[in-house]
Protein backbone atom coordinates (compact mmCIF):
# COMPACT_ATOMS: atom_id res chain seq x y z
CA UNK A 1 0.00 0.00 0.00
CA UNK A 2 1.51 3.30 -0.95
CA UNK A 3 -1.08 5.83 0.13
CA UNK A 4 -2.67 4.44 3.29
CA UNK A 5 -0.84 3.13 6.33
CA UNK A 6 -1.67 -0.43 7.41
CA UNK A 7 -3.69 0.99 10.30
CA UNK A 8 -5.63 3.38 8.07
CA UNK A 9 -6.24 0.66 5.51
CA UNK A 10 -7.67 -1.60 8.23
CA UNK A 11 -9.95 1.22 9.40
CA UNK A 12 -11.18 1.94 5.88
CA UNK A 13 -11.70 -1.76 5.14
CA UNK A 14 -13.85 -2.12 8.25
CA UNK A 15 -15.86 1.02 7.59
CA UNK A 16 -16.62 -0.06 4.05
CA UNK A 17 -17.59 -3.56 5.20
CA UNK A 18 -19.88 -2.18 7.92
CA UNK A 19 -21.56 0.63 6.02
CA UNK A 20 -21.81 -0.31 2.35
CA UNK A 21 -24.96 -1.81 0.87
CA UNK A 22 -24.91 -1.87 -2.96
CA UNK A 23 -21.79 -2.43 -5.01
CA UNK A 24 -20.02 0.71 -6.19
CA UNK A 25 -18.10 1.38 -9.37
CA UNK A 26 -15.41 4.03 -9.37
CA UNK A 27 -15.31 5.15 -12.99
CA UNK A 28 -12.05 7.03 -13.37
CA UNK A 29 -11.09 9.30 -16.26
CA UNK A 30 -7.44 10.23 -16.85
CA UNK A 31 -6.05 12.31 -19.71
CA UNK A 32 -4.84 9.09 -21.27
CA UNK A 33 -4.17 5.52 -20.22
CA UNK A 34 -0.91 3.67 -20.44
CA UNK A 35 1.36 6.41 -19.22
CA UNK A 36 1.38 8.58 -22.30
CA UNK A 37 1.73 12.15 -21.11
CA UNK A 38 -0.03 14.74 -23.22
CA UNK A 39 1.16 18.33 -23.29
CA UNK A 40 -0.80 20.53 -20.88
CA UNK A 41 -2.33 17.63 -18.95
CA UNK A 42 -1.44 17.01 -15.33
CA UNK A 43 -0.71 13.31 -15.70
CA UNK A 44 1.08 13.20 -12.34
CA UNK A 45 -2.08 14.32 -10.53
CA UNK A 46 -4.05 11.76 -12.50
CA UNK A 47 -1.59 9.00 -11.57
CA UNK A 48 -1.79 9.85 -7.85
CA UNK A 49 -5.57 9.80 -8.12
CA UNK A 50 -5.47 6.44 -9.87
CA UNK A 51 -3.26 5.09 -7.03
CA UNK A 52 -5.69 6.30 -4.35
CA UNK A 53 -8.69 4.83 -6.14
CA UNK A 54 -6.89 1.51 -6.70
CA UNK A 55 -6.10 1.24 -2.99
CA UNK A 56 -9.69 1.99 -1.99
CA UNK A 57 -11.06 -0.53 -4.47
CA UNK A 58 -8.64 -3.08 -3.08
CA UNK A 59 -10.13 -2.69 0.39
CA UNK A 60 -13.60 -3.94 -0.53
CA UNK A 61 -14.98 -6.69 -2.75
CA UNK A 62 -17.92 -4.38 -3.37
CA UNK A 63 -15.88 -1.67 -5.07
CA UNK A 64 -14.50 -1.96 -8.57
CA UNK A 65 -12.32 0.51 -10.43
CA UNK A 66 -12.84 1.19 -14.13
CA UNK A 67 -10.23 3.29 -15.92
CA UNK A 68 -10.95 5.32 -19.03
CA UNK A 69 -9.17 7.86 -21.18
CA UNK A 70 -10.56 11.33 -21.90
CA UNK A 71 -8.67 11.26 -25.17
CA UNK A 72 -9.34 7.83 -26.65
CA UNK A 73 -12.80 6.99 -25.28
CA UNK A 74 -15.07 9.92 -26.20
CA UNK A 75 -18.24 7.81 -26.10
CA UNK A 76 -17.62 6.85 -22.47
CA UNK A 77 -16.74 10.47 -21.65
CA UNK A 78 -20.04 11.57 -23.18
CA UNK A 79 -21.98 8.88 -21.33
CA UNK A 80 -20.70 10.08 -17.97
CA UNK A 81 -20.72 13.77 -18.89
CA UNK A 82 -17.25 14.57 -17.54
CA UNK A 83 -15.47 17.60 -18.93
CA UNK A 84 -12.04 17.64 -17.29
CA UNK A 85 -9.59 15.29 -15.59
CA UNK A 86 -8.85 13.67 -13.29
CA UNK A 87 -12.53 12.81 -12.82
CA UNK A 88 -14.19 10.00 -10.89
CA UNK A 89 -17.85 9.06 -11.29
CA UNK A 90 -19.07 7.21 -8.20
CA UNK A 91 -21.79 4.84 -9.38
CA UNK A 92 -24.04 2.71 -7.17
CA UNK A 93 -27.20 0.82 -8.04
CA UNK A 94 -27.70 3.67 -10.47
CA UNK A 95 -25.90 6.85 -11.51
CA UNK A 96 -26.90 9.47 -8.96
CA UNK A 97 -25.04 12.18 -10.89
CA UNK A 98 -22.07 12.51 -8.54
CA UNK A 99 -18.63 13.32 -9.94
CA UNK A 100 -15.37 14.01 -8.10
CA UNK A 101 -13.00 16.28 -10.03
CA UNK A 102 -9.41 16.22 -8.81
CA UNK A 103 -7.36 14.14 -6.43
CA UNK A 104 -9.22 12.96 -3.28
CA UNK A 105 -6.24 13.38 -0.95
CA UNK A 106 -5.83 14.76 2.54
CA UNK A 107 -9.14 15.54 4.23
CA UNK A 108 -10.93 14.97 0.94
CA UNK A 109 -10.13 11.28 1.15
CA UNK A 110 -12.81 11.10 3.83
CA UNK A 111 -15.14 12.92 1.44
CA UNK A 112 -14.54 10.17 -1.11
CA UNK A 113 -15.26 7.47 1.48
CA UNK A 114 -18.48 9.20 2.56
CA UNK A 115 -19.45 9.50 -1.09
CA UNK A 116 -18.87 5.81 -1.75
CA UNK A 117 -20.95 4.84 1.26
CA UNK A 118 -23.81 7.26 0.49
CA UNK A 119 -23.95 6.10 -3.13
CA UNK A 120 -23.82 2.50 -1.96
CA UNK A 121 -26.75 3.09 0.37
CA UNK A 122 -28.63 5.21 -2.16
CA UNK A 123 -29.21 7.83 0.51
CA UNK A 124 -27.34 10.62 2.25
CA UNK A 125 -29.34 10.62 5.48
CA UNK A 126 -31.35 13.71 4.60
CA UNK A 127 -34.45 14.76 6.53
CA UNK A 128 -37.94 14.08 5.12
CA UNK A 129 -38.48 17.85 4.75
CA UNK A 130 -35.34 18.06 2.62
CA UNK A 131 -36.42 15.14 0.47
CA UNK A 132 -39.78 16.83 -0.14
CA UNK A 133 -38.06 20.06 -1.18
CA UNK A 134 -35.69 18.24 -3.47
CA UNK A 135 -38.54 16.35 -5.13
CA UNK A 136 -40.12 19.71 -6.01
CA UNK A 137 -37.02 20.96 -7.84
CA UNK A 138 -36.79 20.91 -11.63
CA UNK A 139 -34.72 18.11 -13.10
CA UNK A 140 -31.82 20.13 -14.38
CA UNK A 141 -29.97 21.40 -11.29
CA UNK A 142 -26.18 21.52 -11.30
CA UNK A 143 -24.25 21.80 -8.03
CA UNK A 144 -20.52 22.44 -7.97
CA UNK A 145 -18.97 22.09 -4.53
CA UNK A 146 -15.47 23.54 -4.35
CA UNK A 147 -13.11 21.94 -1.83
CA UNK A 148 -9.39 21.87 -1.28
CA UNK A 149 -6.85 19.46 0.10
CA UNK A 150 -4.69 22.20 1.61
CA UNK B 1 -29.59 16.85 -10.36
CA UNK B 2 -25.88 16.66 -10.95
CA UNK B 3 -23.34 17.24 -8.18
CA UNK B 4 -19.67 17.85 -8.85
CA UNK B 5 -17.03 18.00 -6.12
CA UNK B 6 -14.19 20.13 -7.48
CA UNK B 7 -10.67 20.51 -6.09
CA UNK B 8 -10.23 24.28 -6.30
CA UNK B 9 -6.43 24.17 -6.28
CA UNK B 10 -6.33 21.76 -9.23
CA UNK B 11 -8.72 23.74 -11.40
CA UNK B 12 -7.74 27.39 -10.91
CA UNK B 13 -9.71 28.53 -13.94
CA UNK B 14 -12.91 27.30 -12.32
CA UNK B 15 -11.91 28.75 -8.95
CA UNK B 16 -11.39 32.12 -10.66
CA UNK B 17 -14.61 31.93 -12.65
CA UNK B 18 -16.65 31.40 -9.51
CA UNK B 19 -14.51 33.58 -7.22
CA UNK B 20 -13.63 30.74 -4.89
CA UNK B 21 -11.59 32.16 -2.00
CA UNK B 22 -12.84 30.06 0.87
CA UNK B 23 -14.04 26.48 0.83
CA UNK B 24 -16.39 24.81 0.85
CA UNK B 25 -18.25 26.92 -1.67
CA UNK B 26 -21.23 25.53 -3.56
CA UNK B 27 -22.24 27.05 -6.88
CA UNK B 28 -25.82 26.37 -7.96
CA UNK B 29 -26.67 26.42 -11.67
CA UNK B 30 -23.77 28.80 -12.32
CA UNK B 31 -25.76 31.63 -10.80
CA UNK B 32 -26.16 31.30 -7.03
CA UNK B 33 -23.73 30.28 -4.35
CA UNK B 34 -23.56 29.05 -0.78
CA UNK B 35 -20.34 29.73 1.09
CA UNK B 36 -19.33 27.48 3.96
CA UNK B 37 -20.71 24.27 5.39
CA UNK B 38 -24.20 25.48 6.25
CA UNK B 39 -26.90 23.46 8.02
CA UNK B 40 -29.01 21.19 5.81
CA UNK B 41 -32.20 23.27 6.04
CA UNK B 42 -30.35 26.47 5.15
CA UNK B 43 -28.73 24.81 2.17
CA UNK B 44 -32.04 23.45 0.88
CA UNK B 45 -33.58 26.91 1.32
CA UNK B 46 -30.80 28.51 -0.72
CA UNK B 47 -31.14 25.79 -3.34
CA UNK B 48 -34.90 26.28 -3.67
CA UNK B 49 -34.48 30.06 -3.96
CA UNK B 50 -31.72 29.70 -6.55
CA UNK B 51 -33.76 27.39 -8.71
CA UNK B 52 -37.11 29.13 -8.26
CA UNK B 53 -36.33 32.82 -8.10
CA UNK B 54 -39.17 35.07 -6.92
CA UNK B 55 -41.17 36.59 -9.82
CA UNK B 56 -39.92 39.98 -11.04
CA UNK B 57 -41.96 43.05 -10.12
CA UNK B 58 -44.09 44.34 -12.98
CA UNK B 59 -45.34 47.87 -13.40
CA UNK B 60 -48.75 47.01 -14.93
Amino acid sequence: MGFLSDQDAAFVRKRLADDMKDDVRLVFFAPSTGGLALPGEDWEMAEYTRTILKEVAGLSDRITLEEHSMVSEPEVVARYGVDRTPATAVIGARDYGVRYYGMPAGYEFVTLLDLIIDVSRGTAGLTPATLDSLAALPADVHLQVFVTTT
Amino acid sequence: MRADIVEASEFPDLARRYNVYAVPKTVINDTAEVVGAVPEAAFVDALSKAVNPPPAQTSG
